[in-house]
């Protein structure tokens, strides 16, 4: 018979009679191409919503903003961008008449190309476009004139129709605060009302649509940005808060796919160890009938392949179709909307990642094949006692199973450097353990007479083990720590969204209180935070007359140094802020706390004097402390803190945050209108659902992509247990032979599954807390990173429960009469 | 003539109408059916039979690993078929020592650690030198702290021998000992083990198809159609 | 987008024309009446500039507002003054009378007012914005050796509305009236429409502007009025 004729015959026949000992490799190798699959699409599919959402929020892929009307075509061809599609607003404030009275109000003029990205939803429906006699008022400004759709309000001497009401604007979390009512014109619209723009304070807004933007076109566009009057903001790329939130969450998604492929990597190393150890057998038996060992392996390496590209196929299919399903169902209880992707390009991307991954770990199959003896397992009965080498074996096994690993992630990290750094560090953890576990163990083998019977039982197991051993504990602890990780990550993220993002920005702003309002308000809302501004100008750093060399034309005195900064005085620290240098204690008479920044710029250093003129009166101090501001916050920022007994005296205007529920809100509104009405409050509690709907987007992404690595870990678990168990049965029948009880034998097998899997949780989670707090803080740049979590401790103890079960269950329903399991035939 | 037992002569092994069948794929396949014989204290005994004759199946029931259909097993007076699973567990660790064909070793444990297993599972202290004393007496000194897959095929069965006769059993069983080895080893270890039962003491029922095996024995049964009978 | 002209410019600058040439010639008899004063040996005539982002110079250095500007000028004009800045960027005519007692205090001895815009820009209730302004000036003219009270004239930009901004407008004449104190015109359309004279957000003078307010609308009068205080 020819030799690719044997091949084929023989792979066939070992996967059609030996069928059984597949199911649990194929099972696995399909289950973790599903999640595989699944991953990859929610990943795709998330990213795509995630910068469209970016984009969404700003208005364009790169949107300009200036004071004064420019020549927006001229930066493009600076910066030799063509946008595909563009749209200019000027946002200016006015008065609109209704019969009913007059009304001052934030106006926004759009051109037909308005919205570019997002959507302007009206109470109607979905805005479309404005022609010249319509108006677009927000619910506010439809109530403070008393109009509706179809009324008719005037501008200037114009009169228009309200044609519908606005219920939210694509930017608005962008936007800025706005004082006053919403009110959209159409371009044509505006000229109607024949305003000469060139007199108004407005604020003109070009977005455009500009496709794959290169980095070094980002970095040009900001930096003409920071050179001229205007300024650049770039979708995904802007510091504001929820752009980096949105930015880490995709951040996130690749850390799940990286762990999810390591997990699948140790899942299909382990299952094809499994297929080994069990095929090991009758792969002596081929050998001692005279099959070549080439020919072997490929018999092996076509069987693989089979069953690779069934699992592909079931769990590709099976994958795409849950990725429907999810999508529908996120669509349906969550409101979002996933874009779709390409489903054959990410099928056939997991279909090659496992194929990859398993082609990986048949190197150490082939290795296996070759440490075949067929004296050794045919005539000594022996299956796992590989106890040469087993150091050597494993590093290169773990080596190779690992390069495909480094490639994918690779190409996720978009940089060979980083993708192989971090697949080094992965594999570096691996062999330590390995290595840690393989010395522990040998270190208590040698001490074995010192315990009792059972536990001296367990020892020696471990310690003949082997290999398997070290791999099974070793993949175990890898996919706990990843698992754990994931977790952790998650959690510090999710804090980061729910607390960071969403909590931190106040509800509400209140502007220009004066001194004399200052009581009567506190009074009434005492959980407003205050804090007094008093405008002032720097006329002297260190000995420099600033003002005065200012005057004289000094080059060197950044003329930033002549404007006006608002000076408060108090003697704590905001939530936002961290004293970087200096004194931790501020506002002490004659001191001067200042922010990091602007000491950089301006040359001040700690011990630096500096004198203020303040209303015609100096006030001098020496530098203390230097603080940096979470800017993120959305607390207040002061340049300059000083203390209440060198500025208090000076008349000064209170701006005051707080952290109010609807109804409070509005009785602070009412209250100010009637007694105060020079001061503004700025609620910020619209934006709240908005922000809410965002994050609650954002963590739903989260949690349906952390959630198959669990699965797969568990797979991976089960597997584990599994292959140990059919490793170890033949043994627990001569104990029993022996005169050992079933329930004797039974105990030693869970007591040894489960002290390793909560020796190995515990050793995990101390790495994955370490791990995460490094992900944490230099990847995502999150402040504070969990390090603790209650479900997560409770979920491994869970996993080391669930470990015990399947022992347990194995055991039990193991029925083979003893006989059987000692008779001399082949036993599985 | 069939000789009288003498009095001093007390059974050890009783077996009566003993019947096992095994449910398969193609049906009820009856292995054994009526078998009844009786060992007696110190005796050797041979079962033989051809290949699939249930000759291990015998063995099975009589080594307490099985048990029967019907019918019934007494060892040193005891009716096997009233003790509990656990029962039957510390029976087989006081009562009966096992020679497998396939050594059946603890692979992680070392030869000396081997043999003491069947003492330390009944939880009773290891006495050092009655294990150095059966070491000495299977001829493996300088093998004692060796681990299982380092030593050969009759060195295996040694430790074996040494290991089913550590608890001090009534019953020895051994199951093909020798087939597993060569004839030379076969020889040497069935002279072990013939002359360690001797020197204890013990009771032997031995399996094999070896018809020289078993003419060493002092009787010999034969297994032929589900039936056993005493040769003359 | 176009430049449309309209007549809204226009009549706002016929208006400033005319309201100003009225005030200029009708300012006299309230400049007439100026009592010669005490002034400090050291400072000269004491001068506070009272007012919003306009007197503080937004945007600027301290020297390119016009405070610094008028020093400037009436010391070249070889009067002895000091003008102090006491302007507060942002200040509404609320937080402007909240300060009148603090400014009153250091007892100038000519106050100019420049205030108001923010409360157009804000779109806050006129008659507040009167009465305010209104409350500012008693306090400064209370009590002994009051100051020589300048109030400066603002205008609502044109995006309030007409009919805010003719209020508005009109609110500083009626002040100057009731109030009897001295009108200068500060913030006119010549000025204010003169790309040239502003800064990039298009509200706030820069430093050609602060000049040309100084030289078209306060220079003579100030210098009249320092004349007066000093003419002992």
């Amino acid at each position: 018979m020819k030799e690719t004729k044997i091949i084929f015959l023989y792979s066939k026949r070992l996967l059609l009679r030996e069928w059984r000992r597949f199911v649990l490799p194929l099972l696995s190798l399909s289950v973790t191409t599903v999640v595989m699959v699944l991953v990859l699409l929610l990943t795709a599919s998330s990213s795509l919503f995630l910068s469209e959402q970016a984009r969404d929020l700003l208005g364009g892929d790169v949107v300009v903003e200036s004071d004064v009307p420019f020549d927006i075509e001229g930066l493009w061809s600076q910066t030799a961008l063509t946008p595909i599609r563009q749209s200019q607003q000027i946002d200016f404030n006015a008065t609109l008449q209704s019969e009913s009275g007059t009304m001052p109000a934030s106006v926004l003029v759009v051109d037909f190309e308005y919205p570019l990205y997002g959507e302007l939803l009206l109470e109607e429906g979905l805005y479309k476009q404005a022609n010249e006699n319509e108006v677009y008022l927000d619910k506010a400004g439809s109530e403070r004139l008393s109009v509706k759709t179809g009324d008719k309000v005037s501008f200037g001497e114009i009169e228009y129709t309200v044609a519908g009401i606005i219920v939210s604007e694509p930017t608005s979390l962008f936007g800025g605060f706005r004082f006053l009512p919403r009110v959209i014109f159409g371009q044509s619209g505006f000229e109607r009302a024949s305003l000469d723009t060139s007199l108004l304070r407005a604020e003109y807004t070009y977005s455009a649509q500009i496709d794959n933007l290169t980095t070094a076109q980002k970095e040009l566009l900001i930096e003409k940005g920071s050179e001229n009057d205007y300024s650049v903001a770039i979708a995904g790329s802007s510091n504001s808060r929820l752009q980096r939130g949105l930015t880490q969450v995709s951040e996130f998604l690749i850390i799940a796919v990286l762990i999810t492929s390591v997990l699948a990597a140790v899942n299909v190393y382990a299952s094809t160890l499994y297929l080994l150890s069990v095929l090991r057998r009758s792969f002596a038996v081929l050998l001692s009938l005279g099959m070549k060992r080439t020919t072997l392996i490929s018999v092996l390496g076509l069987t693989l392949i089979y069953v690779v590209i069934l699992a592909g196929i079931v769990g590709t299919v099976i994958g795409s179709l849950l990725f429907s399903v999810l999508t529908k169902y996120i669509d349906d209880s969550f409101l979002i909307s996933l874009p779709s992707v390409n489903l054959f390009l990410y099928g056939s991307l997991s279909i090659l990642l496992i194929a990859t991954i398993t082609s990986g770990s048949f190197i150490p199959a082939v290795r296996n094949v070759f440490s075949v003896s067929p004296r050794r397992v045919l005539i000594d009965s022996e299956t796992t006692d590989d106890q040469k080498v087993p150091l050597k074996i494993f590093f290169f096994n773990t080596i190779s199973t690992l390069i495909p690993l480094a490639l994918l992630a690779s190409f996720l990290l978009k940089s060979v450097w980083t993708g192989s750094v971090v697949i080094l560090v992965i594999v570096v953890v691996y062999v330590l353990v390995a290595v840690l576990f393989y010395l522990f163990l040998s270190f208590i083998y040698k001490r074995r007479n010192r315990f009792s019977f059972w536990i001296k039982s367990i020892i020696a197991q471990k310690k003949a083990d082997g290999l398997f051993g070290i791999v099974s504990f070793t993949s175990l602890f890898v996919a706990l720590t990843a698992l754990s990780t994931l977790v952790l990550v998650q959690i510090s993220l999710e804090r980061f969204l729910v607390n960071d993002l969403s909590q931190t920005v106040p509800t509400t702003y209140v502007v220009d209180i004066q001194p004399s309002q200052k009581d009567a308000v506190l009074e009434r809302f005492n959980d407003l935070t205050l804090f007094a501004n008093i405008p002032s100008r720097i006329t002297e750093i260190d000995g420099k007359q600033i003002q005065e060399l200012l005057a004289r034309g000094e080059v060197e005195i950044d003329r930033e140094l002549g404007r006006e900064f608002n000076l408060t005085f108090r003697k704590k620290l905001l939530a936002s802020e961290t004293v970087v240098e200096g004194e931790k204690e501020i506002g002490k008479p004659g001191e001067i706390s200042v922010d990091e920044e602007f000491a950089n710029r301006a040359g001040i250093e700690i011990g630096s004097t500096m004198t203020f003129l303040i209303q015609g009166f100096e006030v001098k101090g020496i530098v203390t402390s230097l603080r940096a501001t979470d800017s993120r916050s959305g607390l207040p920022f002061f340049y300059f803190v000083l203390a209440p007994e060198d500025i208090g005296q000076f008349p000064s205007v209170n701006f005051g945050y707080a952290y109010f529920d609807e109804a409070r809100q509005s009785e602070l509104s009412r209250f100010l209108a009637t007694n105060m009405p020079n001061v503004s409050v700025i609620e910020t509690q619209s934006l709240g659902p908005i922000l809410l709907r965002i994050v609650g987007t954002l963590m739903t992404l989260i949690f349906v992509i952390a959630v198959p690595p669990l699965l797969i870990a568990t797979l991976l678990i089960t597997t584990l247990v599994i292959s140990s168990y059919s490793a170890r049965r033949r043994e627990g029948a001569r104990l029993r032979a022996l005169g050992a009880t079933r329930k004797t034998v039974m105990l030693q097998y869970l007591a040894e599954t489960i002290t390793l899997t909560l020796f190995s949780a515990i050793a995990s989670y101390t790495l994955s807390v370490l791990i995460s707090f490094v992900i944490g803080k230099y990847y995502l740049g999150l402040d504070n990173s969990a390090l603790y979590d209650n479900e997560l401790v409770l979920g491994l103890s869970l996993i080391v429960g669930l470990i015990a079960i399947i022992g347990l269950i194995l055991f039990k329903s193991d029925t083979m009469p003893l006989r059987q399991l000692l008779a001399y035939e082949e036993n599985h | 003539m069939i000789s009288q037992p003498t009095t001093d002569v007390k059974p050890l092994l009783v077996v009566k109408e003993v019947s096992k069948s095994f449910n398969t794929a193609r049906g009820e396949i009856s292995i054994l059916k009526n078998a009844s014989f009786t060992v007696n204290q110190g005796e050797k005994v041979a079962i033989v039979g051809p290949s699939g004759s249930g000759k291990s199946t015998l063995l099975s029931l009589i080594g307490l690993l099985d048990t029967p259909n019907q019918g019934s097993i007494s060892i040193s007076g005891i009716e096997t078929a009233t003790l509990s699973e656990n029962e039957l567990a510390v029976f087989r660790n006081k009562r009966i020592g096992f020679v497998f064909q396939a050594f059946e070793l603890i692979s992680p444990f070392t030869v000396t650690e081997n043999i003491s297993t069947p003492i330390e599972i009944s939880k009773e202290a290891v006495n050092g030198e009655v294990v150095s004393k059966l070491i000495n007496e299977v001829g493996l000194d300088n093998r004692r702290d060796a681990l299982p897959f380092t030593l050969s095929g009759g060195e295996k069965q040694r430790v074996a021998i040494a290991r089913a006769l550590a608890n001090n059993p009534d019953l020895i069983l051994a199951d093909e000992p020798t087939g597993s080895l060569d004839r030379a080893t076969g020889e040497k270890v069935l002279s072990l083990l013939l002359n360690a039962v001797d020197v204890h003491g013990k009771t032997l029922v031995i399996i094999t198809h070896d018809e020289s095996v078993a003419s060493r024995m002092d009787r010999v049964f034969e297994i032929k159609n589900l039936a056993i009978h005493e040769r003359n | 987008m176009k430049k449309t002209i309209n007549f809204w410019i226009v009549i706002i600058a016929v208006v400033s024309v005319v309201a100003g040439a009225i005030l200029f010639f009708g300012g006299d008899d309230k400049i007439a009446n100026i009592e010669p004063r005490q002034v400090s040996t050291t400072e000269g005539v004491k001068i506070i500039a009272f007012g919003d982002s306009l007197t503080a110079g937004y945007g600027l250095p301290a020297n390119e507002s016009y405070p610094a500007q008028l020093e400037t000028e009436l010391t070249k004009r070889g009067y002895s003054v000091t003008v102090i800045n006491s302007g507060v960027s942002g200040e509404t005519t609320r937080g402007n009378l909240e300060r009148a007692a603090f400014i009153r205090k250091q007892n100038p001895d000519i106050v100019l007012l420049g205030i108001g815009g923010n409360d157009a820009l804000r779109l806050l209730p006129v008659e507040e914005t009167e009465k305010n302004i209104e409350e500012t000036i008693k306090i400064l003219k209370g009590g002994e050796n009051p100051p020589v009270v300048v109030l400066l004239r603002m205008q609502a930009p044109i995006n309030v509305g007409l009919g805010y901004k003719q209020t508005f407008d009109s609110l500083y004449e009626k002040i100057a009236q009731s109030q009897e104190v001295i009108l200068l015109p500060f913030l006119t359309a010549e000025v204010f429409l003169n790309q040239a004279n502003k800064l990039s957000d298009g509200i706030h003078l820069n430093k050609t502007g602060y000049k040309q307010v100084v030289d078209l609308y306060l220079i003579d009068t100030l210098s009249e009025i320092v004349e007066k205080i000093t003419k002992l």
